[in-house]
């Protein structure tokens, strides 16, 4: 009996330790995920911040006057706005992106000429852009965006290398398959300048037969960012905020779309 | 004797057998337990720390921009409220800006061309064909197969059609076709000097080409089953029909845009 007694007098302090182990664990890692929501919702304040009242930072006082507008005007000088982001565009000969979400359309153009349309299935916005006042908007939106890179689950170019036969009977043997992508989930990520991101998406759904890359690809995109924004928050520093426009399309359109734009393009948005 | 015998004799119940057997079991598992229990202590603690880190990651995923959301919709949107509410200013405001427009508009329809135009669509291969924003034709075509052919590592050529704005830069008819050194390597033969008559093709490219310049072609094929299909070397094929429609709304300087 006495063993006994000194055993589990021995094995007690043991798990008291462990409790207290887990007790700081798990209350470091709430304080950790509400830290980074608090720092997160303060960055993208912020960001609206900065957009709402850069009008009344850089404009002197008349130019302002020029610049806001009634809200009856709105509709007309947000036409204005997504026209003169076009023009902007007109004169690129490099082909360049129109995305209408107020008809659910998007169009290639190039020097001007559109030369391809799709209808957009479904969108959708962060609050960021429903929070920027009019003028904020208005000015944002009225020249087009830059891709600065992007990410994609297919490639650009489906390049097959294929090495020169030897003879006529092995060069009578070669058969490729064209590029179909009938199996493959299409997501495309850009990221535009001002930080902002264009996510699309197939609007048609996919039978999964296991696990693929594919289906982790946005999930991966925001763990990525994760721990970016937790890189950011160690440095003191605040993390960033990504206003996202989500928008989905026929995958025949979305593969067109991506396959045609080259690295680095312009996009003029019009959301509301 | 006889109630010993007969006590001995007594048949063991299957709820005893159980009952040994299950002591045994027990006995085992908490021997099991007891040699190995640092390794299960140890394998627990790792996947209550993973399961932990696990929810924890899961949590970020779905409460920030939950979080982020919230703090969107509950923020006070400060809009600039020093304008003007003047009702005719307002109108006046308003005329301006769709004379604007109009102007907008009118500038983006110039750029639209005036004359026929070819439009090719690399990844569904198909092609449209205007004339001044009518759409007068539209079918099957084929375009380049993004085949990289590889000979050894001083030669390679890559069989793609490229995108852009391009112009007509000739027509012909009964088209001769030149052929250069990658169709020879390609088909596994020794390539012949530049002026054999083995690089001479007649019949090939169908009764009409348009030159796009740097040697791609718009030009018919013998092969009309794979139209539709990305497998030529660059070039852009048509049907003989849609060929002989091309040739004859497009002219030299008409814009093809290829994307």
């Amino acid at each position: 009996m006495e063993e006994i007694k000194q055993q589990s007098n021995v094995v007690r302090p043991k798990r008291k330790g462990l409790k207290w182990f887990l007790g700081t664990l798990f209350t470091f890692l709430l304080l950790l995920v509400l830290s980074y929501c608090y720092f997160s919702m303060l960055s993208a304040k912020r960001k609206i911040e900065i957009y709402n009242t850069k009008l009344d930072q850089v404009l002197v006082s008349a130019e302002k006057e020029q610049k806001t507008f009634h809200p009856a005007l709105f509709k007309l000088v947000n036409e204005k706005a997504f026209l003169s982001a076009q023009n902007s565009m007109m004169n690129s000969d490099s082909l360049n992106l129109i995305v209408d979400l107020m008809n659910s359309t998007l169009a290639l153009v190039i020097e001007g000429v559109p030369i391809h349309f799709s209808s957009i299935d479904t969108y959708e916005y962060s609050p960021f852009f429903t929070s920027l006042s009019n003028e904020a908007y208005v000015q944002l939106f009225s020249s087009p965006f830059y891709t600065e890179s992007y990410k994609s689950t297919i490639v650009k170019e489906p390049i097959t290398i294929k090495e020169a036969p030897k003879d006529t009977t092995e060069a009578a043997n070669f058969f490729e398959l064209p590029d179909t992508l009938t199996n493959e989930l299409v997501v495309v990520t850009m990221h535009l300048n001002h930080d902002f991101i264009l996510t699309f998406k197939q609007s048609e759904e996919i039978q999964y037969t296991g696990f693929t890359k594919d289906r982790f690809f946005l999930l991966g995109m925001r763990y990525s960012k994760i721990l970016d924004d937790l890189r950011q928050l160690s440095r003191l520093r605040l993390p960033k905020s990504y206003p996202e426009i989500m928008i989905s399309l026929p995958k025949d359109d979305l593969i067109t779309i991506f396959r045609a734009l080259p690295h680095t393009t312009q996009v003029s948005i019009r959301l509301r | 004797m006889e109630e010993n015998q007969l006590t001995e004799n007594k048949p063991v119940s299957i709820w005893n057998k159980i009952l040994t057997l299950d002591k045994a079991m027990h006995e085992i598992v908490t021997r099991f337990f007891v040699r190995y229990k640092r390794i299960f202590f140890t394998s627990g603690i790792i996947l209550l720390v993973t399961g932990l880190f696990f929810l924890f990651m899961l949590s970020l995923i779905f409460i920030v921009p939950a979080a982020e959301n919230f703090s969107y919709k509950n923020m006070l949107n400060e809009r600039l409220t020093n304008y003007n509410t003047d009702s005719v200013l307002i109108k006046k405001q308003a005329k301006v800006l769709i004379k604007d427009i109009e102007s907008l508009h009118k500038k983006l329809d110039r750029k639209k061309p005036r004359s026929a135009y070819l439009i090719v669509n690399t990844s569904k291969n198909k092609f449209l064909l205007y004339n001044n924003s009518n759409l007068i034709g539209k079918g099957r075509c084929s375009t380049g197969s993004y085949i990289l052919l590889s000979n050894g590592e001083e030669q390679q050529w890559i069989f793609k059609t490229p995108k852009g704005v391009f112009t007509i830069k000739g027509k012909t008819t009964q088209p001769v076709w030149i052929k250069p050194d990658w169709a020879f390597v390609e088909e596994g033969l020794p390539i012949p000097p530049v002026a054999h008559s083995s690089r001479y093709e007649y019949g090939v490219l169908g009764d009409y080409a348009l030159s796009l310049g740097h040697g791609y072609l718009i030009h018919g094929t013998l092969y009309q089953r794979f139209l539709g299909l990305p497998v030529t070397h660059g070039c852009i094929r048509l049907n003989d029909d849609d060929l002989k429609l091309v040739y004859q709304r497009l002219n030299v300087g008409s814009k093809v845009f290829i994307y």
